[in-house]
């Protein structure tokens, strides 16, 4: 299986335990997935999927020009395993449990430290690749699907990544042998009901839970200590941990006499830091912890003019904001538009 | 308070796999008494057109999804920009 994407776009992205986002003006990524189903038990009622799978991904950050330059771009090579079991509890249950492993590859990035060149300290230059991991990825779901009527799903995934050569900050500022981890828990659960009324009208709620747990602290060298003189201020531990939550209901209409369909979605997200303090703009910290919340309007409009083809309208509104004031490196509040026309295929 | 609350989270987490399982063990899935297609098929067709069918070539299918936008987008504080989205899913199956 094949599976890119590419689009120009203005939009900040991040990766997951980054401290804020870039802005970015072009994006592509590319997956190759060879993989092999097979179908046993009476009425195929099982199936196994062994799987490979290799992704590359390419961002034009505002501050660069060309595809090699993203600060982000990153290469995952891995393979997995997926075992479905159909017709549990009834004929429209399906249970799937699956397990990936997999290795990412940062190939611009690189730690500051690294990047001296100095070799002050032992450990000091041992962090060259540091946002390069292993991970590994366990999950179990159960989608029970209907044409009509009512459908949910509920997955459960666990990502576990063993950072390959980052090291733990401890809380004198030293580098310590012990080397970064993290865990990303993330609990869906969707719900569809379509009513058959003349046409189709079908509403909708997506709910995701998630929550980041990593060892790592962080240390700031610059930042003036406390007047009794501890460095207090500038350490933090579990720097990265957060729970997040995200909600979006919609609602979709396809009219009976002729084949327009017209959805409407909102979603909410809120992240909200264990341990990390918002900041004012000069930079000093605040007494609550670091906030972010996420407002996604979606406009869709699909006429089918075949079988195949069919037009496609479709307008985002972003709102992100944070409590977080400080902005000199960072963007944490900001609004996007988003249109898109265009053409959609399937066979 | 991160381990109470992973222990917490863990415990649902462990809970909604073991549920269906546990469903899947108290339900008789009843396929034994069920025909498996070929049976149906083979009942079904008239007399003298039961064989092997096709070949694996024979089966094989492709599915493809497609899209291409015109895109423009718009950053506060940052500046707008045109351009294009492409999407493509392709497999045989």
């Amino acid at each position: 299986m094949y599976d890119g994407q590419y689009y120009e776009k203005r939009e900040f992205y991040s990766d997951e335990g980054d401290i804020g986002s870039r802005e970015r003006t072009e994006f592509q990524s590319h997956s190759i997935t060879p993989m092999v189903r097979f179908d046993f038990g009476d009425r195929t009622q099982y199936s196994l999927t062994p799987s490979l799978f290799y992704t590359a991904t390419y961002n034009k950050d505002v501050a660069t020009s060309g595809w090699s330059d993203g600060l982000y771009n990153y290469e995952d090579l891995g393979a997995g395993l997926d075992f479905d079991m159909r017709g549990v509890y009834d004929d429209p249950g399906t249970l799937s449990v699956g397990a990936q492993y997999y290795h990412r590859e940062y190939d611009n990035y690189a730690s500051l430290l690294s990047l001296t060149g100095l070799d002050l300290v032992d450990n000091r230059n041992v962090e060259k690749d540091e946002k390069d991991y292993d991970g590994i990825i366990g999950k179990v779901g159960y989608t029970w699907i209907k044409p009509v009527g009512f459908s949910w799903e509920v997955q459960y995934s666990l990502l576990h990544k063993m950072l390959d050569d980052k090291k733990i900050v401890n809380s004198n500022g030293v580098l310590t042998g012990e080397e970064q981890e993290d865990d990303l828990h993330s609990l869906d659960l969707n719900f569809d009901y379509m009513m058959d009324i003349g046409g189709g009208l079908n509403l909708g709620l997506d709910l995701n839970g998630s929550m980041y747990d990593s060892n790592q602290n962080y240390w700031d060298e610059y930042r003036p200590g406390t007047s009794a003189g501890v460095d207090a201020r500038k350490f933090t531990s579990n720097y990265h941990d957060y729970d997040s939550y995200r909600i979006r209901p919609s609602i979709s209409y396809t009219f009976p006499l002729f084949p327009l369909t017209s959805t409407v979605s909102f979603a909410y997200q809120e992240t909200e830091y264990d341990e990390r303090k918002a900041e004012f703009s000069d930079g000093d910290y605040k007494a609550e912890a670091h906030e972010e919340t996420r407002e996604e309007t979606t406009l869709r409009l699909k006429y089918e003019l075949t079988e195949n083809w069919s037009l496609i309208g479709q307008f985002e509104y972003i709102e992100q904001r944070s409590n977080t004031e400080d902005e000199r490196t960072y963007r944490y509040n900001y609004s996007a538009n988003n249109f898109y026309v265009g053409v959609g295929f399937k066979y | 308070m991160k381990l109470r609350k992973f222990y917490k989270l863990s415990s649902l987490f462990v809970f909604v796999p073991v549920f269906f399982v546990l469903c899947f063990m108290t339900k008789p899935l009843g396929a034994a008494e069920e025909q498996t297609p070929k049976e149906v098929l083979t009942e079904e067709l008239p007399a003298g057109e039961v064989g092997e069918g096709e070949t694996a070539w024979d089966r094989l299918m492709f599915i493809a999804d497609f899209q291409a936008f015109f895109t423009t987008s718009d950053v506060s504080g940052s500046g707008s920009t045109d351009g294009a989205n492409l999407s493509g899913l392709f497999a045989p199956v």
